[in-house]
């Protein structure tokens, strides 16, 4: 927001330039009006330019009208050009700056009636504040924008031209803008006399690229008790060198500390050490089960729809719930244009298109609709080995907007995805006769939001979202038509309603939200075929209730904080099956006592709790400050896989008598530091979770169809702990981050035999205990044709387990594990390059393209995804495995360069 | 087991060819270990076919840096079943740690049987009691050929394969746990090839010379009829969750790839298990063959149902002890009439033919698993 403030102001300076430029012309009376006139401009101004006007706010009024004077000269000559602080005019001849000090010294004999103007505005006690706020990227001005300004409580809406007058108190005020589908706008002013002020808001993630953090905005930073928040710009998105050129939030995600791949072809992320179900991903409120196509390789959000992503991953806003690691918040941009707009990009694995545009004439409804599709799988046919492999997926987006009133909006999204891959039969199933797996998966979401603008410090919002997720596996017959399929669903039901509202120092925000988790474990459809018989296992059926209150609270000067209670009560409703098993004995079939069929909504287990969230910060100083979290949440829907990643089908499960919900209670604090040019920042922060009944499996556990789920799971304890340092640059032509973490993870799970224990109940480390964590980014954006970026990440691997012996079947050997993750997969490190160019000669055309390269693991290195072992072949007995029974073969996924070209449009 | 696309290729290739490549991004590495001595190891079962009962002992030792599993002797071993008629096992060979019952034992369907172990030291191992299942009769055993039977990395290409099918009715009764096992009989023209020696007959073993340095083989056919064994080593294994009661069609029970010529006996055996044996083999499926790919089965302990009678004892046991119900068929077949294109078979044998008046030496058939007895269901 602040390099488009600052591209405004430029702007301004520039038309002030020629307004003054064809008075100098004209006589020394009027140019030296027309210089105290751009004076005055100029102090208006003051507040939204950056560079130039935020060192001229702090100077006597009068010495800017001489800066302005002679920069209004100088700029009259042609001879200046913008600089990093203000203007540099080089060619400014001795003779011209002669004549700019006699301008001087001839403005001084006007000073005093202007001083005396000054003290006449100062005198008002009440100067009038004239606001108007546009759309950033159009200019186009925003309707019903809720404005407030503070101390001084004042506030409104804007009127259908995106204006608002305000009278306002003298001194330093505080403007708050907010919208729905657009960045909060925040800016402090200080306000001496009647002033006009142009507010851009940005479209949350369509043009946050151009966002530039501004020392303000770091220093908001530094001041709010917010941690472990990380925001991802579409801008951002687009600088990250791409796998196979298509743009990933979760691979972007990856930057920040504490973020890490749970495998470069897995289905998420690990969040400090957590699982990927731990973490809520959410695209416009609704939940997305399986965020990524293609089993990993990228995340499944429309890229031209995409609109901002929060990371939160500390003090999770108390408004969020129902997983104990992090919420990732996936926004869809918002339909903003008043034109027919399209963008879209042709890549290797894809082709993307977007459609904006206003479907009323009045404005009032717009819409965004968006779609991706990836059909190239013909070419797989290429290859002998894959020529069963088929592979396709798709998605898309649709946003709806409503302005039903000034002070009423209804925003509708939807979303879809669809995966389909079909691979050599691995997994054989029953008797089937088949030659192939099918793997189909799609997730079908929507979302229905109204914001009633109450009045100028509150508003009350309310959506209404469902989820729908199935995942199918597929066997078609050879020896008949039948497609004999296994089906699943998980069907998430919303309602919350939440009023937010401005009081003095405190930003309240208060609701309540009723969920329901509608689980189709599995159903195994014959299609006719015999040889199977058909199956439904028993729905599950969870309702979470939740109150929930926020406050943000300034205390003074050098402390805010943040309060957050979220009360939950989780239900496990019929109908179902109660179960009994024999008391202290492991829960297993044979120890299976009885069970009763339970009715419809019939209650069948509860949890629930307070998870109190609270966040401080102090200032040390005015460029220091000194954050604290501490965090409750409870996670009452788990998915279960007996394996190292998680499949699409792998199956989810609510919260029962025996699998007991988990809950984390997580604690963080750190230190944050602004350089004194404001270009930098600098953050430490240390973090302790611990969480309660964490899912570990029996050996050999499978829940393909499980009726009695519970026989196959044990239940347990996780630490987790670390440290991360940060260091970023986000101004300049050169921006970039560097982040260090040093964190660790580790299970226990003790049962009451060897059996029900992992790793003999001695605490083992976690699936991503990753001590060791570098990873940084470099962007170079020359402005106009080029944009280099570099990523490199080095960390530490992934834990595995070697075995503690072997033992031979029949000529097969098999290898005997006492431990679990027990040895760690080779260091992990990549850089990755992405060269973007832009036609900026096009800039003003409706047209524009730019070429995106991409080449992901730059020098090619060998990562291991895996090390697993297996017989050895009879030509594998000599060298390394001379000694072993086994070969041990190590995983790659990307062990080479990977290349990649797009094209990318936008056309409005 | 989902072994998705893994991209090795050179940067001159583009495009979604980077996401097909399909060459080789598994490699091989030196294997690690984190060897674990001071358990127990036990492998066996009681059959309801004679001859088919058997027991294997064997305890981990590490010398330096090399892990072994040694055979275990032990004072006693006897079987119980469920009226507590105790049978005596004995050491099939001393020292050897494999116990056989008497020669015409046999389990009873629906008898309850468990395995008592009593260590040298005094200490007491016993199995939990398993009921034997019933065996279910297959039948139809057939053989059927598909030239691209499955991609082999190794290899690097389709495989032809003979696949050996049955069908057989599941029982309605109970859940039913199949294992199929298989093995094969091949008469053997070669009995010993010498790779870059000649063989010493005095040494009664290949020996390089300076002729026979530079010959890749030298050939010795057998010294009359020569059957070869080969137990597969396979882990096929069917559950009837999802078929109960119905009949079951066209099951492979085994798989052979086509790989040499001439004529195969192969028999199919099937072990009715019970479901906690059934479970304790799917994990060694699972750590064994299922261990590859992108969502690999987690590594799990082979605990299975022995264990010391003071639980307080430190050494783990691992192992099972199961009873099952056999049931087993036979058939043969001529490789040679098969419409097909196996693997590349190297039949061209160079045999070491002495100058006259020398004759060629022939080996005898007396390796451990071969035999010149005629194999059940082998044709004359």
């Amino acid at each position: 927001m602040k390099k488009q403030n600052k591209a405004n102001s430029l702007l301004d300076l520039a038309k002030q330039r020629d307004w003054i430029r064809h008075r100098s012309a004209g006589n020394l009376w009027l140019f030296l009006l027309a210089g105290a006139g751009a004076s005055a401009t100029l102090q208006r101004k003051t507040a939204r330019a950056k560079a130039a006007s935020v060192e001229d706010s702090r100077w006597p009024f009068q010495k800017q009208l001489v800066l302005a004077v002679q920069r209004g000269y100088h700029w009259a000559k042609g001879c200046c050009r913008p600089a990093l602080f203000g203007y540099a005019c080089p060619c400014v001849s001795q003779k011209e700056q002669k004549m700019s000090r006699a301008l001087w010294l001839s403005s001084l004999s006007l000073l005093l009636c202007f001083a005396c103007y000054s003290a006449g505005l100062q005198a008002q006690q009440n100067p009038l504040l004239q606001l108007y706020v546009v759309d950033a990227t159009t200019n186009e001005a925003l309707p019903f924008v809720n404005i407030q300004v503070f101390p001084s409580k004042k506030g409104g809406s804007t009127d259908e031209k995106g204006k608002l007058d305000l009278q306002v108190p003298l001194g330093e005020l505080e403007i708050r803008a907010t919208f729905v589908g657009y960045a909060d706008f925040v800016k402090t002013l200080r306000v001496q006399r009647d002033i006009k002020y142009d507010i851009a808001l940005i479209p949350e993630g369509t043009t946050l690229g151009t966002v530039t953090v501004s020392g303000s905005d770091l220093r908001e930073q530094l001041e709010r008790p917010t941690m472990g928040l990380e925001q991802l710009t579409a801008k951002e998105l687009r600088s990250i060198p791409l796998i196979l050129g298509e743009a990933d939030v979760l691979k972007g995600l990856q930057l920040s500390s504490g973020v890490n791949s749970a495998g470069e072809a897995s289905n998420g992320l690990s969040i400090r050490g957590g699982t990927i179900d731990q973490n809520l991903v959410l695209l416009d409120g609704a939940p997305v089960f399986t965020p990524t196509h293609l089993f990993g390789l990228f995340s499944v959000f429309t890229p031209d729809a995409l609109g901002s992503v929060n990371l939160y991953r500390a003090n999770i806003p108390a408004r969020y719930g129902g997983r104990v690691a992090s919420v990732i918040d996936v926004r869809s941009r918002t339909p903003s244009s008043d034109a027919l707009a399209l963008q879209g990009g042709i890549g290797l694995v894809s082709t993307h298109l977007a459609l904006e545009t206003p479907i009323s004439k009045d404005g009032k409804w717009k819409m965004l609709i968006a779609g991706r599709g990836g059909f190239n799988d013909f070419l797989f046919s290429l290859v002998q080995r894959l020529k069963e492999t088929r592979s396709s997926f798709a998605d898309g987006t649709l946003k709806i907007r409503f302005t039903a009133s000034d002070n009423s909006i209804f925003t509708l999204s939807a979303f879809g995805s669809y995966d389909f891959y079909q691979i050599n039969l691995l997994n054989r199933f029953g008797n089937i006769n088949s030659e192939v797996n099918q793997y189909r998966y799609k997730t079908l979401n929507g979302s229905l939001e109204w914001l009633r603008i109450l009045n100028d410090r509150s508003n009350w919002q309310t959506r209404l979202v469902r989820a729908n997720y199935q995942p199918d596996l597929i066997f078609p017959e050879t020896v008949s038509e039948a497609d004999v399929t296994f089906g699943a669903r998980v069907l998430w039901l919303s309602a919350q309603s939440d009023i937010s509202l401005r009081a003095g120092s405190h930003q309240l925000l208060g609701g309540l939200q009723a969920a329901q988790y509608r689980l189709s474990p599995g159903t195994l459809d014959p299609d006719g075929s015999l040889a199977v018989n058909p199956l439904s296992l028993a729905e599950e059926q969870g309702l979470e209730l939740s109150l929930f209150a926020e406050d943000e609270w300034l205390v003074n000067e050098k402390l805010s904080l943040s309060a957050g209670l979220r009360y939950t009560q989780y239900l496990q409703l019929g109908p179902g099956e109660e179960r009994i098993y024999q008391l202290g004995e492991e829960v297993s079939r044979s120890s299976l006592v009885s069970s009763r069929a339970v009715g419809a909504g019939e209650l069948m287990a509860t949890y629930g709790g307070l998870e109190p969230r609270l966040g401080l910060s102090y200032k040390i100083g005015e460029r220091s400050s000194f954050k604290a979290a501490w965090a409750v949440s409870r996670q009452y829907l788990q998915n279960i896989y007996n394996a190292t990643s998680p499949l699409p089908t792998s199956r989810w499960k609510v919260a029962d008598a025996f699998v007991r919900p988990q809950k984390a209670s997580f604690y963080s604090a750190g230190l944050y530091q602004i350089s004194k040019s404001g270009f930098y920042n600098f953050s430490v922060e240390a973090y302790y979770r611990r969480t309660d009944n964490i899912l570990e499996y029996k050996p050999g556990a499978d829940f393909f169809l499980e009726p009695l789920v519970e026989t196959q799971l044990l239940q347990g304890q996780a630490e987790a702990w670390g440290i991360e340092l940060s260091a970023e640059k986000k101004v300049g032509r050169l921006s970039g981050q560097v982040n260090y973490t040093y964190a660790r993870s580790f299970n226990q799970v003790t049962g009451l035999t060897f059996q029900t224990s992992i790793n003999e109940g001695n605490p083992y480390p976690g699936y991503f205990d990753q001590p060791h964590t570098m990873n940084a980014i470099l962007v170079l954006d020359r402005g106009r044709t080029h944009e280099l970026g570099f990523n490199l990440v080095v960390q530490t691997n992934r834990p595995y387990t070697v075995p503690n012996g072997f033992f031979e079947l029949n000529d097969l050997p098999v290898p005997l594990f006492f431990e679990r993750n027990n040895a760690r997969l080779p260091t992990y490190h990549r850089l990755d390059f992405s060269w973007t160019i832009h036609n900026f000669r096009r800039e003003k055309r409706r047209f524009v393209a730019d070429w995106v390269f991409t080449v992901y693991n730059l020098y090619g290195r060998n990562n291991a995804y895996n090390i697993y072992f297996q017989p050895k072949e009879p030509s594998q007995r000599l060298g390394i495995l001379s000694r072993s029974p086994f070969a041990a073969y190590r995983l790659s996924i990307f062990a080479a360069p990977v290349l990649s070209l797009s094209y990318k449009f936008t056309f409005q | 087991m989902l072994l998705l696309v893994c991209i090795r290729f050179p940067w001159r290739f583009f495009g979604l060819f980077l996401l097909l490549s399909s060459t080789a991004c598994v490699d091989v590495v030196a294997p690690d270990f984190r060897f674990r001595d001071g358990f127990v190891f036990v492998e066996g079962e009681i059959s309801n076919e004679v001859g088919f009962s058997r027991l294997r002992l064997q305890t981990s030792r590490i010398t330096g840096s090399r892990f072994e599993l040694i055979p275990l002797t032990v004072s006693q071993v006897q079987s119980i079943d469920g009226a507590g008629q105790i049978v005596d096992w004995q050491e099939a060979v001393v020292g050897s740690g494999y116990y056989l019952p008497p020669t015409d034992y046999a389990g009873t369907p629906g008898e309850s049987y468990a395995v008592r172990i009593l260590t040298q030291d005094g200490r007491m191992m016993h199995s939990s009691p398993e009921i034997l299942p019933a065996p279910v009769p297959f039948e139809n055993l057939r053989m059927q050929f598909d030239q691209e039977a499955y991609y082999s990395e190794a290899l690097r290409r389709f495989v032809p394969a003979f696949r050996f099918l049955v069908d057989f009715q599941d029982p309605t009764t109970h859940n039913n746990y199949y294992r199929f096992r298989h093995q094969t009989w091949e008469k053997l023209d070669v009995c010993v090839t010498c790779r870059f020696s000649r063989f010493n007959r005095s040494q009664g073993a290949c020996v390089s010379d300076n002729t026979s340095q530079r010959v890749a083989r030298f050939d010795y056919p057998c010294l009359g009829e020569c059957w070869e064994n080969a137990i597969n080593s396979e882990i096929n294994l069917f559950s009837d969750r999802f078929v109960n009661g119905n009949r079951v069609e066209a099951y492979e029970a085994a798989r052979i790839p086509w790989e040499w010529y001439g004529g195969l006996l192969v028999i199919v055996e099937q072990q009715q298990l019970t479901e906690r044996a059934h479970a304790f083999n799917e994990v060694i499926k699972g750590i064994s063959i299922g261990s590859a790919g992108l969502n690999a089965t987690l590594p799990a302990a082979l605990v299975g149902n022995v264990a010391y009678e003071n639980s307080d004892e430190e050494e783990t046991v691992l192992g099972y002890f199961a009873a099952v119900g056999t049931t087993s068929d036979r058939l043969y077949f001529n490789r040679d009439t098969v419409q097909g294109n196996s693997l590349f078979i190297d039949n061209r044998f160079n045999f070491d033919t002495p100058p006259p008046p020398g004759v060629i030496y022939m080996h005898p058939c007396e390796e451990a698993n071969r035999s010149p007895i005629r194999p059940l269901g082998w044709p004359n």
